[in-house]
């Protein structure tokens, strides 16, 4: 019959070299009968170090030895009988392997369930345009003209910058690739208009996104976890044309400005370029722009711009009506980014393709 | 072991202290009350560090809580255990994990012997082993109270905080929380101070407690103390609550 003493301190920062202790003896004694734990000694415990002894309490009775427990005081018995009568052991998890065909199948499902629910709310969405078409009187005029305040005015030097810094840069790039052919005064017309056609509505739209989506399925986000959507429900207040509509038509109706304001913002970056490096004056760039570059250009960049509004406030409300606890705010801000920019890409590749193949 | 000194606080142009003071005794469970808005929750932060103290003096076990080096500061946080209003559990962590955090980053103690004693506090404070692998979005209001408290608890601490423990829980839950409570002051010896609502609490947990109302203390005593005192305000809270009980 062997004993072991339990003395000094058994509290959490001290437990590790009792452990090795603790266990070391659990191995010599494993085959023992009888083996006594000697409370006599023990200074301080904490209940790390009253679970530590009953573990090894409930390991060594497992192997139908037996324990008895010498001069434990009665504080200590209290704890022990507190803690023994609660003490729980981890579950041994049996983890299900799935094949990788049944992830391959689950993943699909889950994915088309996702694009199906998507279309079923961008088609909701649509309805209600309409039915607001029909019934002007429901529109919420006051609303939207506060998203237009709040999604445009911000953005502007922002936009400005940017778009001012892409002009300047492109311009200054091809005038010196076009200068090896003798042709660097063609910069003025392609710049434009490649700048009118794709990079001025594209970049106006990725910061709109980036500003707008999130915050839309920020806002949206933290309504719903406060339950202000539901009591809006509950009140008989539709939510799609109280919060839903009027950021869509808030976004419809400035990205064309925006649009507008980049073209501008490009166009007096390539001018200075352009006046500077090729000392093209501007009343000769305006000319030329004048001579050779088609209005059209400039209106199939406004003419998506409301497409690319609708894109990303659609998917930044429908991101934000994906909330359902506080912590999902961050991960669907991210994905309603993210995901409105790959479709800026996508929707403003094929609109590209069609116009070069229509003849816009 | 916690002494308020002189404490005032002001929002702006609204007192929300006007030079409290008060001690709290080891070993007494201490309850903190008031109306809504009455600067409990204010206090119970400066104490425990959160909120600027504008002015007066806090110490907790004898030490000026504004003048403490890193070392000291440390080594009171891990002597107390705080229990939000809801629970404030880590969402990324699940249950066990969330319970086992303060070990797991305080020691070295093998996964497995922190899962122990992270499952049997769990059932200590009335849970379901199954709720252990859960995360905290799936758990409801009451659960999520009673894993911050199993989480508060974690390294034994000599006083433990609690933010309104048993608001929004239904009576048999408050009952169990109550005796809990009191069993593990017994057991280990804890002081706490609460801030709480509920008459059953005040009445049967409480050893004393202070009103706050109008940034002063109403009175400061046991629950007979206060029943004894004639004063409109106090009547009024415990007599509302009173009420409110007896239905």
């Amino acid at each position: 019959m062997s004993k072991f003493e339990i003395s000094d301190n058994w509290e959490y920062f001290c437990l590790v070299d009792k452990i090795k202790f603790i266990d070391s003896f659990f191995v010599k004694n494993s085959h023992s009968k009888e083996i006594i734990f000697d409370f006599l000694n023990l200074k301080k415990v904490d209940s790390s170090g009253i679970i530590l002894i009953i573990k090894y309490l409930v390991l060594f009775e497992n192997n139908k030895i037996n324990v008895k427990i010498e001069n434990i005081s009665e504080k200590h018995q209290k704890m022990l009988n507190l803690y023994k009568e609660n003490y729980t052991q981890k579950e041994p998890v049996v983890e299900y392997k799935s094949s990788s065909l049944e992830k391959i199948g689950k993943k699909s499902i889950k994915t088309i369930e996702r694009f199906g629910s998507f279309l079923s709310f961008q088609g909701k969405i649509f309805t209600y345009l309409f039915y607001l078409l029909l019934h002007p009187s429901k529109i919420r005029f006051k609303a939207i003209v506060n998203q237009i305040e709040v999604a445009s005015i911000p953005i502007l030097p922002i936009i400005a910058l940017a778009l001012f810094l892409v002009g300047f840069v492109t311009a200054y790039q091809g005038a010196d690739q076009l200068g090896k052919f003798g042709a660097s005064i063609i910069i003025v017309e392609m710049s434009t208009m490649s700048m009118f056609r794709e990079i001025a509505p594209f970049l106006a739209a990725v910061i709109v996104a980036g500003r707008s989506a999130s915050s839309f399925t920020a806002q949206i986000g933290t309504m719903k976890i406060t339950e202000e959507l539901s009591a809006m429900r509950t009140m008989g207040l539709d939510i799609d044309i109280f919060i839903i509509i009027p950021r869509i038509i808030a976004l419809i109706i400035i990205m064309p400005l925006l649009v507008f304001f980049a073209d501008m913002a490009a166009l007096a970056g390539e001018m200075v370029i352009v006046k500077y490096h090729l000392g093209i004056s501007y009343t000769e760039f305006i000319n030329r722009i004048y001579e050779y570059v088609e209005i059209r250009h400039i209106l199939l960049g406004l003419a998506k711009a409301p497409l690319f509004g609708i894109l990303i406030a659609v998917i930044g409300c429908y991101r934000g009506l994906q909330v359902k606890s506080g912590t999902d705010i961050g991960k669907y801000t991210t994905k309603a980014v993210v995901d409105s920019i790959f479709w800026l890409i996508i929707v403003n590749a094929i609109i590209s393709l069609l116009s070069i193949k229509l003849g816009f | 072991m916690i002494e308020v000194k002189h404490i005032s606080t002001s929002f702006g142009e609204k007192i929300v202290h006007d030079d409290i003071s008060l001690k709290v005794n080891k070993g007494e469970i201490f309850g903190i009350l008031g109306g809504s808005g009455s600067g409990k929750t204010v206090l119970l932060k400066q104490i425990i560090m959160l909120n600027e103290i504008q002015k007066g003096q806090i110490s907790i076990f004898g030490e000026d809580i504004k003048k403490l080096t890193m070392k000291r500061r440390d080594y009171i946080k891990r002597n107390w255990g705080v229990l939000f209003q809801f629970g404030a559990l880590f969402s990324s962590l699940n249950v066990i994990e969330n319970i086992g955090i303060m070990l797991k980053e305080n020691t070295k103690l093998p996964k497995d012997l922190i899962d122990d004693i992270a499952y049997t506090k769990l059932r200590m404070v009335g849970l379901d082993t199954r709720v252990g692998t859960l995360y905290p979005e799936e758990l409801s209001g009451g659960m999520k109270k009673r894993v911050a408290l199993a989480r508060s608890l974690a390294l034994d601490p000599s006083i433990l905080f609690l933010d309104e423990p048993t608001s929004g829980l239904d009576p048999s839950s408050i009952k169990a929380f109550n005796s809990l409570i009191l069993d593990l002051r017994d057991m280990l010896g804890l002081t706490v101070v609460m801030i709480t609502h509920e008459l059953i609490t005040i009445k049967e947990v409480l050893d004393r407690f202070c009103i706050i109302s109008n940034g002063k203390l109403a009175i400061t005593g046991t629950y007979e103390d206060a029943l004894k005192v004639n004063d409109v305000t106090i009547n009024k809270f415990l007599k509302l609550q009173k009420d409110d009980f007896g239905k």
